[in-house]
């Protein structure tokens, strides 16, 4: 430590005088507590976080379609039995998703809306499967493709006018 | 959601106990920690009751945030740099100072005479006027290890720098220092 050092630590061995501490405790009692102010707010925070989360989560679920389901009819129940096992089937799948805003929407005749619901109802439930026997499917495939005859068009000659009388329409005439 | 936090922070709840560990912490740290904060404020300010108001602002604005300083180094620290920068608004807002405390250098020497307490005297106004023309960086590194004895790496600690920087600002405030005082003499 050289003279320079000394000087310094000598010009700044400053002691606070001794009111000093009580002045700074007398300080502090005015200011609120700082635990309590920071956990409080830490509570609160922790509060307003989640009522945020739930109402984000509120407002991006889509709102489900209510759709009623009837009670399996007796038809149904029946159809759901497999069937026999050397005719080959074709099983679809029922998703059950909702309609975006983006697609159309399928307008079904009231008359066909319960019919419809019953239907989706059992497809859901897994208790109908759709059968497509392949003799109809080859029946089909196996019919020959007919040309499509086209008679053809005749067509008038246009007559030309003898007098000052605008030349009509052909089809007209 | 008032009433349960209220019940919380209650003198009986768990926030209750936790304000009063915290105030017991926030008394030692004062205890241990502010000739520290008055001495940094005296290097800027040269007067004890500005330095100690300096310190005391320092000290109620670490109150507040005493819930994130409660590890030691971490207080003190926060508590240096605060102070420094308090004290150095201060000074700069109140630039026009025309006396300062000098009577503190007739501690250089034990039992002076009028003679030697002249030199003291005009050693210390060339030590504080070579101290003032360092730069901010350099200023607090040397104040910082005149301050109770700290070594680099406690000076580092406070600064939060890396000790290796503290030692080239340390080597660098001495040899102004030196060029300035050989200067001023």
């Amino acid at each position: 430590m050289d003279q320079i050092d000394r000087d310094l630590a000598s010009l700044l061995s400053v002691e606070p005088s001794p009111e000093f501490r009580a002045r700074v405790r007398a300080r502090i009692a005015t200011e609120p507590v700082p635990g309590s102010w920071y956990l409080q707010w830490r509570v609160v925070g922790a509060g307003v976080a989640t009522v945020a989360v739930v109402i984000a989560m509120a407002m991006g679920r889509p709102s489900p379609i209510a759709i009623d389901r009837p009670a399996l009819p007796a038809a149904a129940v029946v159809n759901s039995e497999p069937a026999p096992a050397p005719v080959p089937r074709i099983a679809t799948t029922a998703h059950s998703r909702t309609p975006r805003a983006h697609e159309p929407e399928v307008l079904v005749a009231p008359g066909d809306l319960r019919g419809l619901r019953q239907l989706e109802a059992i497809v859901r439930e897994g208790g109908a499967q759709f059968v497509f026997p392949d003799e109809h499917v080859s029946e089909i495939a196996q019919e020959p493709v007919k040309d499509i005859a086209i008679a053809p068009i005749a067509i008038a000659p246009i007559d030309v006018a003898t007098n000052s009388e605008p030349v009509g329409n052909a089809e007209g005439e | 959601m008032h009433e349960f936090v209220d019940r919380l922070a209650g003198r009986g709840g768990v926030l209750g106990a936790v304000d009063q560990a915290l105030q017991e912490e926030f008394e030692t740290r004062l205890v241990e920690s502010s000739t520290l904060a008055v001495r940094v404020a005296y290097s800027v300010l040269r007067q004890r009751e500005d330095a100690e108001d300096v310190a005391q602002e320092a000290f109620a604005r670490a109150y507040r945030s005493f819930a994130q300083l409660r590890d030691r180094e971490r207080f003190r620290a926060w508590l240096v740099r605060m102070t420094w920068r308090l004290a150095i608004n201060r000074w700069r807002a109140d630039r026009r100072r025309s006396s300062r405390e000098l009577a503190h250098a007739e501690g250089v020497a034990p039992g002076p005479t009028t003679e030697e307490m002249v030199d003291c005297r005009r050693r210390a106004e060339g030590l504080w006027r070579a101290i003032d023309a360092l730069p901010e960086k350099l200023r607090i590194v040397i104040v910082l290890s005149s301050i109770e004895g700290h070594d680099i790496s406690e000076v580092a600690a406070l600064l939060r720098l890396p000790p290796g920087t503290v030692k080239s600002r340390l080597f660098l405030a001495r040899q102004r220092l030196k060029e300035k005082l050989q200067w001023i003499r």
